[in-house]
């Protein structure tokens, strides 16, 4: 098994080494001291597993996995040592990750586990676990949008938002009966909106997908969709795929790949 | 009233306390480990011994508000001997310190706080590290302490550093302390990086205060 290691402090790096010494079949192919440099390697070196310290200077351990295409993407044994938010992601991907200072057997354990990923099926899963955090834990939706009138500036929550609808230059906020015009165009909208949440219908209609109460059928996948507050909205069939997965996903949480 | 006024101040001044920052720690507790598997017993038991004294000092709640500038410098060399460690020969430190400044009495835990602000925004995120510099010197009988570090000129110049708990903390405490009678500011120099400076009025401790045992 060929191992980089990356982390910004050298004692960090040679501790991984150190306690790599005593598996014969692994061999440490680089070491990298920040994320740009770590990038390079992975790519150049394509290394069976990567010790990667979250926190480095310039470009951090996640920046790294985001700048890697999914195929070239490692097996990875995270080093972290106090990024609260970033242990409930390795928890809840199951990814593997080490605290500093390193405890010999929970090396060991995740050095094993390193190993059994050699075959091309488990090498694949690991990378579409990475993905799902990348995508889950790094991308933040604002939570509000302030609309100005005149010289009034209203906020209008994100988690209060029903449905969105396009009119001219400025999308129209639909929450709790009321419209604000807010100047920005869908498509600009759409990626400051959780797709988790929120789905795109119609090239002028973004509803939230907990507020869909009907969906009737017209034709050529098109559909006329009924939301809580009464409102009805046509689907276009250029966005049937979403509609049709969201609809066959069953599960509004689920993250969809955008 | 005037003790109520006192002890509304010391509490407001143990609120403000420094806490050390788990990811240093942790960290040098990490570079210790990495120093026993590598069987440099000294210097693991010199940095076990280091990271015991930053402890030490902020768990003190017996400690003074004010103590020697000496002192102080004692205990940042502690904290950036641990630096040195972790950092390797990417932190780099320059210290000027003027003789007649080490018996003035300064707000205890000062330095420290600021000059982990400095390496962190000024040395940690850059690849290539970096230069911490502390001077001090007395100038019309008021002490003038400047923290700089190196980096490039544009850096944290939009005023994220200003909001750094560190720094906040740090203007609360003079301001409790010396009221409108002291200086405390941040700059960006011309040359790059970042400059802290603190100026207070100058008063010399007194003796039995001196002679603090230094760990080297």
């Amino acid at each position: 098994m060929r191992a980089l290691i990356v982390d910004d402090e050298p004692l960090a790096r040679r501790g991984v080494a150190l306690r790599l010494k005593k598996f014969k079949d692994v061999e440490i192919v680089g070491e990298c001291g920040d994320g740009s440099a770590a990038v390079q390697k992975i790519l150049a070196l394509s290394p069976d597993v990567v010790f990667l310290d979250v926190q480095m200077p310039g470009m951090d351990g996640f920046e790294v996995l985001r700048a890697l295409p999914r195929e070239n993407l490692p097996s990875v044994i995270f080093l972290t040592a106090y990024e609260r938010h970033a242990l409930r992601a390795f928890e809840v991907h199951a990814l593997d990750y080490l605290l500093k200072p390193v405890d010999d057997e929970r090396f060991s354990a995740a050095v094993e586990r390193a190993r059994q990923m050699g075959d091309s099926t488990s090498k694949l899963r690991m990378a579409e676990r990475i993905l799902q955090m990348l995508h889950r834990n790094c991308v933040t939706y604002p939570s509000r949008f302030p609309v100005r009138s005149g010289s009034r500036i209203q906020v209008v929550l994100t988690e209060d938002i029903e449905w969105v609808a396009a009119a001219g230059d400025y999308a129209e906020l639909h929450s709790a009966g009321h419209c604000h015009l807010l100047r920005e165009t869908m498509n600009s909208l759409e990626e400051k909106l959780d797709p988790s949440q929120f789905l795109r219908i119609h090239r002028s209609r973004i509803v939230r997908v907990r507020c869909i109460r009907e969906l009737h059928a017209i034709e050529n996948r098109e559909y006329r969709v009924k939301l809580l507050d009464g409102s009805e909205h046509r689907s276009s069939r250029t966005y049937a795929d979403r509609l049709e997965n969201w609809l066959s996903s069953g599960n509004h949480e689920r993250s969809r790949p955008s | 009233m005037l003790r109520a006024e006192s002890e509304a101040r010391a509490a407001r001044l143990s609120a403000l306390r420094y806490q050390l920052n788990p990811h240093f720690l942790f960290n040098s507790l990490n570079a210790a480990s990495t120093l026993i598997l590598d069987g440099n017993a000294p210097a693991a038991t010199r940095m076990l011994a280091q990271i015991g004294e930053l402890l030490r000092a902020t768990l003190d709640n017996d400690a003074l508000p004010e103590t020697p500038l000496s002192r102080e410098l004692a205990f940042v060399k502690q904290y950036l001997a641990i630096e040195q460690t972790r950092l390797g020969e990417r932190l780099r430190v320059d210290m000027a310190i003027s003789k007649d400044t080490l018996d003035a009495i300064v707000p205890g835990m000062l330095l420290q706080p600021l000059v982990e602000n400095a390496i962190r925004h000024g040395v940690a995120p850059l690849i290539e590290g970096g230069t911490i510099e502390i001077e001090s010197v007395l100038r019309d009988h008021r002490v003038l302490i400047a923290i700089r570090n190196s980096g490039p000129r544009t850096s944290n110049h939009n005023g994220k550093l200003s909001k750094g708990i560190g720094l906040a903390n740090t203007a609360e405490r003079l301001e409790t302390l010396y009221g409108d009678n002291h200086r405390f500011s941040l700059s960006w120099p011309e040359a790059g990086g970042c400059e802290v400076t603190i100026e207070v009025p100058f008063r010399k401790a007194a003796p039995e205060l001196e002679g603090v045992p230094c760990a080297h």
